[in-house]
């Protein structure tokens, strides 16, 4: 039995390796284009091999580095007080979603489906959040808004409801639990895979972030990383698609960003702390965790 | 029995009242979902409105359906763009899916941990490439002198116009979809395998049920909600498109268009020269959400008659 | 039970998303009230006008205006707020002003959008541009300052030439204020003049047609040739169909020089055909980038010396100057339609939101903008001595390589660019030679005419987008059945509503010329 075992692992193990392969060949195409020369690129296009190497393009980026200071405390605060947020708010309501036994809960699930499938649209949004809530160059709006996730509650309850048994639950009850100490004490150390899960998802989701701020930030010192890369990549995009109809300043500018080299080290820069924070997300979910659980 | 009106009444505030803290608990969440959500639903109206600056949204002139007329003018047209919405929807959903949960389990099956989480680290950075970078590497390959046709060349084989031939790019396109997404969409099912209780598996040892015998008959009907919640939650967004992949990865070439053009990518090319296009973004947007609304709740009704536990409410 | 239930589940949703939309309708902050324009001729006590200086100057009262302006973000940008302020022509009228402009890579068009919609601070916008100014001005974002130009700020409306406030006309009313530009245009192509001698080429009398020379040099050179990128080919529709089209709103309904009462497709005619049968024959010599598909961008080629093939542009004969000053490359011009008077190449326009407080100030404040060199000079260039020299009376940025990204104006984006200085490189006579270039130009008998498209919006969405599926394609010589496929294409456009967008259109344009 143990050699049948193990001879289901070569082949599982090739596979993941070729599939890791092909995973990973284009990003470090995309780390070694950002350190390729101008010349190159125009000669040989993308390439493993560029002709000659050259860090114009990060030099370029590093150009608005009197900002990234500033740009990385936004971020990092927008990142986690917006993750630590949502996990709270949303757990506490999906938790109380998946209580069966409460009459409220179909008239929840609706209240929420109905916000999934309709919306009032950006302008709306805008109008409200600007004029009637006041957030305009606030750095609450980077946060509160998405403290409470739809999705997320919904993926929550049906966690909760698959893996946390009732009997669980009535033997917490039975021992004179309140529905508050169930939940922080029993319900959440119970979530952790799907939180940090979840969690993984909605911190990248808020490092990643752009379009909220430049909607609604208008204080450069107020800009977060994301917002600073992404003006400079549009900006980039912009002159290359309007090559026809260029200012005399604007096609100075061509002329001198390293455009491909440029864009790819942007791209580095923003998946580069992704690739370091995950693992420490990941420990909860590959499995290694026993649950402790009722006998009987 | 008879439930008189008052002894129902009864019934509800006394579950109100011995669950209490519980709403206590949702109160965050439900002030934050209407303050952002229910509030500013008011702007749907905007699909059937003519928006005057001046009037603001309210007071702007009523059109009814104009905003979307221009989607249906020609049947053809109109048919293609569906069929390939919804067919793209079908067809992602079902092979990324199947993708998502196999990763899943073949990462939590490999002895080898280190390597599995190495592995699993380096899947999911693909969804953070973007796609400008994706289109270039995707022309890098499918390009006439691309590696492709250079590997065909080699090989004796006629060169394949990719970019003027439709018939090969449903494929193409599913692949980029499945090396972009499947990395991260395995995670969420990798957290639900992780959640499983060990003792059945352990049972099960004991039994002496093999690798393949407890992945079909324990762990997938364990994954099965997990599955369920995550087909039910995007059925919401079935008439929603990738632009990134149809427009850009495909480079909105006109040739192309039977196998590659779905209604965000309609919709983006009529009003690529600009103009107001309040009224017709909220129209389309609202076409998206009335038809994802309508598939949610039948598709729900139906796992509803299957297996009451999997139902999205 | 489930019935109760779902009927307390209704009127509890029911109420809550009453509850909540009625709270957003009452949200709205109210629009200020507009009344008809003649209210708003308000008699200010002694109004300092440039051109009235008889009247008796009388303290007026101090105003601020936020001014939205459609470049980049410099960083200079208080700086010059700061001088601007400091000028005399703007104490003189009491007008203080913010410059708000938006960071590289922001969307404009989005941004001002939403800022109007939400009633933000905006008092005026300037370079306002294209499709999205006309919609913004169509749907009561800007003000009607018909009046005002009529009675007491004549030499306002006076810089401009009478057909170039046809654009900004909606029923009789202004609602912006086009920059003056070149009045005419003509499609060219930019080729090296080293190429030119090297392979001794007549660069005169070609239409777009006649390239084929000019190709095979470029090719035999090891350069590209046309550097457009697959959706760009299209220009090359634009310089054939100007030959003998005038463009009635989109090229689907025009009219020819010959015959300027019909309304014909251009997609049927003969010069289209023409011009795809070549491209195919190019394409199919290698004269066009066999890459044409998948080639994301010629910015490469364009910077390289040894690389660049055609660059094209379209504009009057001087921008053959400022082309060579922005890439400092010596470069000949190679023009391919004929010169062509035109309105709609003041696209940049000047405007007025309705939720200013005092529309007269400014439209007197753009006055400034549009007769007063001092104002416009450095609204344009900045600051002299910091942002640019005076050399000659023309503008030198030698000393000022970053001046670009200090203050990032255009010259021909904002007022009147003939008070301006003219940058380095012009000919002597400047822009006094825009005045006769006008006078040559060919001028199309339908000057004047707006083809009003609010009846058939939906057709042309969908024929728009047919057109986008075809003409690139087309354009650039993939196609190898060309004849068939345009056929197909025509059918298409039929289909999705062209014949009504015909009949539309003849019929405004028999009413337009039996006004006439």
């Amino acid at each position: 039995m143990m050699n049948k075992i193990k001879s289901n692992q070569p082949i599982l193990t090739i596979v993941l390796g070729i599939l890791t392969l092909v995973a990973v060949l284009p990003l470090v195409l995309i780390v070694i284009v950002s350190f390729s020369s101008t010349e190159s690129i125009s000669l040989n296009g993308f390439t493993f091999f560029p002709s000659s190497w050259s860090l114009e393009g990060w030099q370029y980026v590093s150009k608005y580095s009197g900002q990234i200071v500033q740009s990385y405390i936004i971020t990092i605060y927008e990142t986690v007080v917006g993750t630590i947020l949502m996990l709270l708010i949303t757990s506490m309501f999906a938790y109380a979603l998946s209580r069966s036994n409460w009459m409220l809960t179909p008239f929840l699930s609706i209240f929420l489906l109905i916000t999934m499938l309709f919306s009032g649209g950006m302008v709306s949004q805008y109008i409200i959040r600007t004029n009637v809530y006041h957030l305009k160059d606030n750095l609450l709006v980077l946060v509160i808004p998405g403290a409470m996730s739809v999705y997320n509650c919904l993926i929550m309850r049906t966690f909760i409801k698959s893996n946390v048994p009732e009997s669980l639950i009535d033997a917490a009850k039975m021992d004179g639990a309140g529905e508050m100490y169930l939940y922080f004490k029993v319900i959440l150390p119970l979530m952790k895979p799907c939180l940090a899960a979840l969690g993984f998802m909605a911190a990248v989701g808020h490092w990643n972030e752009w379009q909220t701020s430049m909607l609604y930030i208008s204080d450069p010192d107020k800009a977060s990383l994301q917002l600073l890369l992404m003006r400079i990549e549009n900006s980039m995009q912009y002159l290359q698609n309007n090559m026809e109809n260029l200012s005399i300043a604007e096609i100075k500018a061509l002329q001198t960003a390293p455009s491909d080299s440029m864009r790819m080290a942007i791209l580095c820069i923003t998946m580069g702390p992704i690739l370091i924070a995950y693992p420490f997300f990941q420990k909860y979910f590959v499995k290694g965790i026993t649950v402790g659980s009722v006998k009987g | 029995m008879n439930y008189t009106r008052s002894m129902r009444i009864k019934a509800f505030g006394e579950n109100m009242w011995k669950n209490k803290a519980l709403l206590l608990l949702i109160l965050p969440g439900f002030v934050l979902i209407v303050l952002f959500s229910y509030i500013p639903m008011g702007g749907l109206v905007l699909a059937f409105k003519e928006f005057n600056y001046t009037k603001g949204i309210w007071k702007s002139d009523w059109v009814g359906f104009d905003n979307i007329k221009f989607l249906f003018m020609s049947g053809d047209t109109a048919w293609r763009m569906i069929r390939n919405t919804i067919g793209y929807y079908v067809l992602f959903r079902v092979v990324g899916t199947i993708a998502n949960v196999s990763l899943a389990i073949a990462l939590n099956e490999c002895r080898h941990k280190y390597f599995a989480k190495f592995s699993q680290t380096i899947m999911i950075m693909p969804t953070f490439i973007s796609f400008i970078a994706i289109s270039f590497i995707v022309s890098g390959l499918l390009a006439d002198n691309g590696y492709v046709n250079n590997i065909l060349q080699s090989l004796g084989f006629e060169k394949i116009q990719f970019y003027i031939e439709p018939k090969y790019w449903p494929a193409i396109l599913t692949l980029v979809h499945v090396w972009k997404e499947t990395g991260y969409g395995s995670v969420i099912y990798l957290s639900a395998l992780a959640g499983m209780d060990q003792e059945m598996f352990e049972a099960a040892d004991i039994d002496g049920a093999n690798r393949w015998q407890k992945i079909r008959y324990l762990t997938l009907p364990m994954l099965s909600s997990t599955i369920a919640i995550m087909t039910l939650l995007s059925l919401g967004n079935m008439m929603h498109s990738s632009t990134g992949l149809f427009y850009q990865v495909t480079r909105n070439i006109g040739a192309l268009y039977p196998a590659t053009q779905t209604l965000d990518t309609y919709v983006l090319n009529a009003l690529s020269e600009g103009g107001s296009t309040f009224g017709i973004t909220a129209g389309v947007t609202f076409i998206q959400s009335v038809v994802g609304c309508f598939m949610t709740v039948v598709v729900n009704l139906i796992v509803r008659k299957i297996s009451p536990e999997h139902s999205l409410f | 039970m489930r019935k109760r239930s779902n009927k307390l589940i209704a009127v509890l949703l029911a109420a809550t998303i009453i509850g909540g939309a009625m709270t957003g309708c009452g949200s709205n902050v109210e629009p200020k009230p507009t009344e008809p324009s003649s209210s708003e001729v308000k008699e200010t006590p002694g109004s300092v006008e440039p051109s009235s200086s008889e009247e008796v100057e009388e303290s007026l009262d101090p105003v601020h205006f936020v001014v939205w302006i459609a470049q980049a973000a410099g960083s200079d940008d208080k700086i010059v707020e700061k001088a601007f302020n400091e000028l005399e022509e703007l104490k003189e009228l009491n007008v203080t002003v913010e410059f708000k402009t938006t960071p590289a890579g922001d969307k404009f068009d989005q941004k001002l959008d939403l800022a109007l919609a939400a009633k933000e601070d905006v008092d005026i916008v300037l370079g306002d541009f294209g499709a999205n100014a006309y919609a913004r001005m169509r749907n009561g974002a800007y003000a009607d300052i018909s009046e005002l130009l009529d009675t007491k700020y004549t030499s306002l409306r006076d810089t401009l030439l009478p057909d170039h406030w046809t654009n900004v006309t909606i029923d009789g009313g202004i609602y912006g204020v086009p920059s003056y530009k070149e009045s005419s245009t003509h499609a060219m192509f930019l080729v090296q003049q080293s190429v030119v001698d090297k392979y001794n080429l007549d660069l005169s009398n070609r239409t777009v047609l006649d390239l084929t020379d000019v190709l095979e040099a470029l090719k035999d050179d090891g350069r590209a040739t046309f550097m457009l990128k697959y959706s760009a080919m299209s220009y090359l529709r634009d310089a054939m169909a100007e030959i003998n089209h005038i463009k009635l709103n989109r090229w689907i309904t025009s009219a020819t020089y010959e015959d300027p009462r019909t309304v014909v497709n251009f997609y049927e005619t003969d010069d289209w055909k023409e011009l795809c049968l070549q491209t195919r024959e190019w394409y199919e010599n290698g004269l066009i980038a066999s890459d044409i598909l998948t080639k994301e961008n010629f910015t490469a080629e364009t910077n390289d010396e040894n690389l660049c093939g055609l660059i094209y542009t379209q504009g009057d004969y001087l921008s053959l100057y400022a082309q060579k000053a922005a890439r400092g490359m010596d470069l000949a011009e190679l023009q391919i339609s004929p010169d062509n008077y035109t309105v709609a190449g003041n696209n940049y326009n000047a405007c007025v939101t309705t939720t200013c407080d005092d529309i007269d100030r400014a439209v007197a404040f753009i006055e400034l903008l549009f007769t007063n060199s001092n104002v416009k000079n450095m609204i344009t260039y900045g600051i002299e001595g910091m942002h640019y020299d005076l050399v000659n009376g023309q503008v030198d940025w030698t000393n000022y390589p970053d001046h670009a990204t200090a203050w990032a104006t255009s010259n021909t984006k904002i007022g009147n660019v003939l008070i301006s200085y003219p940058p380095v490189g012009y000919p002597e006579e400047g822009y006094a030679l825009y005045a006769e270039y006008a006078k040559t130009a060919r001028k199309s008998p339908t000057t004047g005419f707006v083809l009003d498209t609010s009846n058939i919006t939906n057709e042309i969405n969908a024929v728009k987008a047919v057109e986008i599926e075809y003409v690139n394609m087309l354009a650039c010589g993939v196609v190898e059945d060309v004849e068939a496929t345009i056929a197909e294409m025509n059918q298409k456009m039929y289909d999705n509503g062209l014949q009504t967008i015909i009949d539309e259109a003849q019929k405004q344009l028999d009413a337009w010329w039996a006004a006439k």
